[in-house]
């Protein structure tokens, strides 16, 4: 039993409605999400567009998604270490996709991009990614009824964020923590063919927040004199910017996204 | 290092269309594995590793497993074959899982205990059956300690 919004509240008392096209088709299966994980490698693997590991990573959230509403815990590990092994490849990219950068900074970031797609690459050609990806394809499809229930754990888990995120006064550990509930209920409504779309506008605004963080992180590890002082300072006052903005994103959605609960 | 071979638990068997890394646990496999998990749990047992072939039967039965490992569990296709090297290589921890096939966990067993791969057909590894050894992942310097089935790990459940 968890306590949300000052209500005892259980995961298991809750349930989200399906489309009835998604209970008439009797299965989600895997495979989409699958294809979308091997056509990503591919392009990540040519170490050119950035999107290739981002949907690299983000396929294995889809994945593990997916997972969760089947109630398989096998897999979980491997797809982290997939994801941890893109990480450092997408932090560069993610600065490096920002405009206006200084042409030193620029020049330096490219440098560690190498590296960092480097060590991506041993990760791609790594037997273990092969064997993920024989296991995930022998997995049978996960049935609706199952999916629904897990789905108001989903929901539930958001709530919770949510009431942390008003708790903390919007800390940024309590957004982020926000962020990955919403992103797996939105992954799991897809899944289901449930809507998105407000959903969508709220997590785009919890991830420029991590975006921006992440950016400044990276900054930081690659040491404080790789780029002018004032390029950081930039940073932290847009990061101070869009805090509010997806606070109020926040307080706005909260309602609907809590009317997703069937009856 | 405590080194636990676990032979996956009843299969659907092979038919036309079937693909081999896709056959599922039947029902009364599955039954009986979870009481296999809660028995291993009730003798104290946590893995630091839990390796598994990624094929659907033996996938299935480390699902019941999962509660028991403390560190990582990994997939691997070097399970799904002849045991090697590169197997051995991966072992490490004070306690780990391999959950894998017939004939192969048989052939990993004489392997580490006689250091002979012939030798895993003497060896009676039911369904489901658990093999318990100790000493280094190294062909011949490991000790069998325990052979027990699936009947006998459920009733440590109870």
């Amino acid at each position: 039993m968890r306590n949300i919004a000052g209500s005892v509240f259980s995961y298991d008392s809750v349930r989200v409605g399906l489309p009835s096209c998604i209970v008439e088709a009797k299965t989600i299966p895997l495979d989409r999400w699958l294809r979308h994980l091997r056509h990503n490698l591919s392009i990540a693997r040519e170490c050119e567009d950035p999107e290739g590991v981002h949907q690299v990573r983000v396929a294995t959230r889809r994945i593990e998604t997916w997972l969760l509403l089947a109630g398989w815990h096998v897999y979980r590990d491997d797809l982290r270490w997939l994801r941890v092994e893109a990480s450092s490849a997408r932090d560069v990219d993610v600065l490096l996709l920002r405009a206006g950068l200084p042409k030193r900074l620029k020049d330096d970031l490219t440098d560690h991009r190498r590296t960092a797609y480097g060590e991506f690459l041993l990760a791609a050609e790594d037997p273990r990614l092969q064997a993920l990806i024989v296991g995930l394809g022998a997995l049978p499809p996960l049935a609706p009824t199952v999916a629904s229930t897990r789905m108001g754990r989903l929901l539930a888990k958001v709530l919770e964020r949510g009431k942390q995120v008003s708790e903390e006064q919007g800390s940024l550990e309590s957004l982020h923590g926000l962020r990955r509930a919403l992103r797996r209920l939105r992954y799991g409504l897809e899944l289901t063919g449930g809507s998105t779309a407000s959903l969508k506008r709220l997590q785009d605004a919890l991830g420029h927040i991590n975006d921006l963080a992440v950016a400044i992180r990276c900054l930081d590890d690659l040491g404080r004199g790789i780029a002018p002082a004032g390029f950081r300072a930039t940073l932290q006052s847009e990061l101070s910017a869009a805090r509010p903005v997806a606070l109020q994103l926040w307080s706005n959605e909260r309602d609907r996204i809590r009317l997703m609960v069937a009856p | 290092m405590r080194l636990y071979l676990i032979r996956h638990a009843e299969a659907v068997p092979r038919r036309p269309g079937l693909k081999e890394e896709a056959r599922a646990l039947t029902q009364k496999g599955e039954r009986q594995f979870r009481a296999v998990g809660k028995g291993l749990r009730n003798s104290g047992v946590r893995f630091d590793q839990l390796y598994f072939s990624p094929w659907l039967r033996a996938a299935a039965t480390a699902e019941f497993l999962t509660p028991l490992v403390h560190g990582n569990a990994q997939s691997t296709l070097l399970l799904a074959q002849s045991p090697t090297e590169g197997l051995l290589s991966l072992l490490t921890g004070d306690c780990v899982g391999v959950v894998g096939h017939q004939p192969w966990l048989g052939e990993l067993l004489g392997w580490l205990v006689l250091e002979d791969l012939e030798a895993g057909s003497r060896f009676e590894f039911d369904k489901g059956g658990v093999a318990i050894l100790t000493g280094r992942p190294r062909p011949g310097a490991m000790t069998l300690c325990e052979l027990l089935g699936a009947d006998t790990l459920t009733r440590l459940n109870t």
